[in-house]
């Protein structure tokens, strides 16, 4: 039989206020708002993004129910698309159903989210409040069929709170430079 | 005596036989110097296109041009080392050299004018201010036969002795352009061929590249800027109505214009009333070239790969095609030749201008393969095209294919904004109407449209290389597609943007490594029907 005693009891007690989702919300706060995409500070995000043909921009909120989530939207002549990512701040793996259609972020490649298209997401943390991960397991349409990508986001915010990066990178791509995506904050 | 009669008789009887053989023998120089010289005349018409520039001495020539040469090829214009069309100067030298063309050289507009007088009744002006003003000159100038001209050249056409046929300046104050081309319509479209019409869209603003007009012009053609987007309301109900005022199958010349809507809605719309869109704006001496046919007895034959006794091998299939057709991209820039590529084939210059085809198939090299193009007998979408119709269009290319040596199509169609990929019914009707193609190609970019179908595969593309990726992007994308396609054999049809050369498209394929062959699109074809490990794949979107 494990004992506790007072000291070991203040610990548990400690992590599961610190790791708690609301504290984890809490602690992301800055992240939270309207981010504008910014193409010319960007690099290797592809054509789509870099052509500009387009009006790219993320939204990152906290829902108590549902964790943190990020809407990324793209809206062209084609419409207007909305990818969204409901993140349980835990780490626990979270599920959502992304449009079909080709992938941006593959730029001119045939790949795309078919009838596969719900995508696993986990959320990592890091130890200040200046920096996530979110790992995305996706199922592609290629013209062989089914494959597997893992896509890697980190999500740095700058120490004025106003411009917000997402290096990517994913296990299908070897390439020395990755993709940098740089937001600024909008006025709301 | 018998013997006497009898060699009187022998040789008598060789005279019919001497006779052919001396015939027959002379019969290619006899049909050459049948084919009488062509004298024309050729000008420099470069520029800068702006309304407030160069563009009035342009369009006078273009418009000149048209009248000039209603009957007969009389008027070149060349539009300098720089312009879209890279191959001007080149039909030219082939027409000098192949074609029985002569020629010599007009200097300046007022020399044009003089020596072509017999051919013009007068001048129409325009109103710089207004575009659809100059746009619409054109419909004036092919049915009064007149030339187009701004303000600032009436003095000269003066002195010249020319007189005004037609003045729009002041015309369409407060008018849109729904308003300006019903006025048009209203009184002109009676005098106006119903073979087609010439959209004058392209560059805006200050620009304005009509070199399309003086097909135009000599065929009396109606001239127009309309929006084809559903959203532009009065333009995209007038524009809807001018199309439906055309047979099936006609042909819509001249492109879209780059402010107001998009290749897409243009070419959705005119597919919609089975209309053969063939582009651009841009395109120069049409009118020209169409009385140039090609040499006796030239037979369009094109590279075709041996395909018997293929084998499959385990490793990455890829095939180049050139996108957007011949005329606009890279047939005379570094590296043709060095590897297999394919360029798609303006079906309809078999009937409009074959000595132009004449030209690419004759300089094609052994690694220059040309494919049937696009959806249609010229650039459809078979999506939009009424189910009554789609049958016809396909038989017409599918003839067209025939009698040009083509046995690749490819297919485009943007129809739906959210795809570029084709329903099972859609991929049927080509397998069925299209024997003679022993496959198809599918998308601009890349799509997802794949099937077999008794020995024919229909694939589409797995990548698109645009001008702007660096070699490393595009190494890397390639190696993806191919970490993603694990299986082997893996075939990739590439897509390159005209603006890319093959020096420059082999500098990429030569940075891939070992596991890789460019193969020709008729053997990648024949190779994937053999093994197709590519997934049988229809639109899945809506």
């Amino acid at each position: 039989m494990i004992k506790l005693n007072s000291h070991s009891i203040r610990e548990v007690f400690l992590i599961l206020v610190f790791m708690s989702p609301q504290v984890v919300l809490a602690q992301y706060e800055n992240f939270y708002g309207l981010w504008n995409f910014d193409k010319n500070m960007s690099k290797n995000v592809g054509a789509f993004f870099e052509s500009g043909e387009m009006r790219y921009y993320k939204k990152i909120f906290r829902d108590e129910a549902k964790g943190i989530v990020i809407e990324d939207h793209t809206v062209t002549e084609a419409g207007h698309k909305t990818i969204r990512l409901e993140l349980n701040p835990s780490g626990i793996p979270t599920f959502s159903i992304w449009p079909k259609g080709d992938l941006a972020i593959f730029s001119f490649e045939a790949v795309a989210i078919a009838n596969d298209d719900t995508v696993r997401a986990v959320f990592q943390g890091s130890p200040d409040s200046t920096s996530f991960d979110t790992n995305l397991y996706l199922d592609v349409l290629v013209s062989q069929g089914n494959s597997n990508v893992v896509l890697n986001d980190h999500y740095q915010i700058s120490k004025d709170g106003k411009t917000l990066t997402v290096i990517e990178t994913r296990n299908s791509r070897k390439q020395n430079s990755p993709a940098t995506y740089v937001f600024h904050r909008a006025n709301e | 005596m018998k013997i006497r009669v009898k060699s009187n008789l022998t040789r008598f009887s060789l005279l019919p036989f001497i006779i052919i053989v001396f015939l027959t023998a002379n019969l290619p120089d006899r049909a050459a110097a049948k084919e009488r010289t062509i004298h024309c005349w050729v000008m420099n018409a470069s520029g800068n296109w702006e309304i407030y520039g160069d563009l009035p001495d342009q369009a006078l020539l273009i418009s000149l041009q048209g009248l000039v040469n209603r009957t007969a090829p009389r008027l070149y214009l060349l539009f300098g080392p720089n312009y879209d069309w890279t191959e001007v100067s080149a039909l030219l030298n082939f027409y000098h050299q192949e074609r029985n063309v002569d020629y010599d050289t007009i200097m300046s507009v007022p020399d044009a004018l003089e020596r072509f007088k017999k051919y013009v009744k007068g001048y129409i002006v325009y109103d710089q201010k207004i575009r659809d003003s100059i746009v619409l000159s054109f419909t004036l100038a092919g049915i009064m036969d007149g030339v187009v001209v701004a303000e600032r050249q009436i003095p000269m056409m003066e002195k010249l002795g020319f007189k005004k046929l037609a003045d729009l300046r002041g015309e369409f104050e407060g008018m849109n352009s729904a308003q300006i081309y019903k006025w048009a319509f209203d009184r002109y479209w009676k005098y106006c061929t119903h073979n087609m019409l010439i959209y004058l869209g392209g560059m805006e603003g200050k620009y304005l590249q009509p070199a399309i007009a003086d097909l135009g012009v000599a065929n009396r053609a109606f001239f127009y800027d309309l929006c084809t987007k559903p959203s532009c309301g009065e333009e995209y109900k007038f524009v809807s109505y001018l199309y439906s005022k055309l047979k099936p199958f006609s042909y819509l010349f001249g492109w879209h214009s780059y402010a107001k809507d998009t290749e897409h809605s243009y070419v959705t719309l005119a597919s919609h009333y089975a209309l053969r869109v063939e582009g651009l704006n841009t395109l120069p001496n049409m009118s020209f070239h169409r009385f140039i046919k090609a040499s006796p007895g030239f037979k369009f034959k094109t590279n075709h790969t041996n395909l018997n006794n293929l084998k499959v091998e385990n490793k990455v299939y890829i095939t180049l095609i050139q996108s957007d057709g011949l005329g606009i991209g890279a047939w005379l820039r570094p590296g043709r030749g060095t590897i297999p590529y394919a360029w798609e084939v303006n079906m309809y210059l078999y009937q409009y201008a074959p000595a132009i085809l004449e030209y690419y198939y004759k300089e094609a090299t052994p690694n220059d393969f040309f494919i049937g193009s696009l959806g249609g007998p010229s650039y459809m979408y078979p999506k939009a095209i009424p189910s009554k119709y789609l049958p016809t269009a396909l038989r017409m290319a599918d003839e067209l294919m025939k009698n040009l040596d083509l046995n690749v199509f490819e297919i485009f169609d943007a129809s739906d904004s959210l795809t570029r990929d084709l329903p099972k019914s859609i991929v049927d009707a080509y397998f069925k109407y299209m024997p003679h193609s022993i496959g198809f190609v599918n998308g601009y970019g890349p799509a997802h449209t794949f099937s077999v179908q008794n020995g024919r595969a229909f694939v589409s593309f797995d990548y698109y290389l645009p001008p702007t990726r660096t070699l490393d992007e595009a190494v890397a994308d390639i190696r993806e597609l191919s970490t993603l396609n694990k299986n082997r054999p893996y075939f990739l049809c590439f897509h390159v943007r005209e603006y890319n050369d093959v020096q420059w498209v082999k500098s990429i394929i030569d940075k891939l490594g070992p596991g890789y062959e460019v193969v020709p699109i008729d053997k990648f074809l024949k190779l994937a029907a053999m093994r197709p490990t590519f997934k049988t794949q229809y639109q899945f979107t809506r």
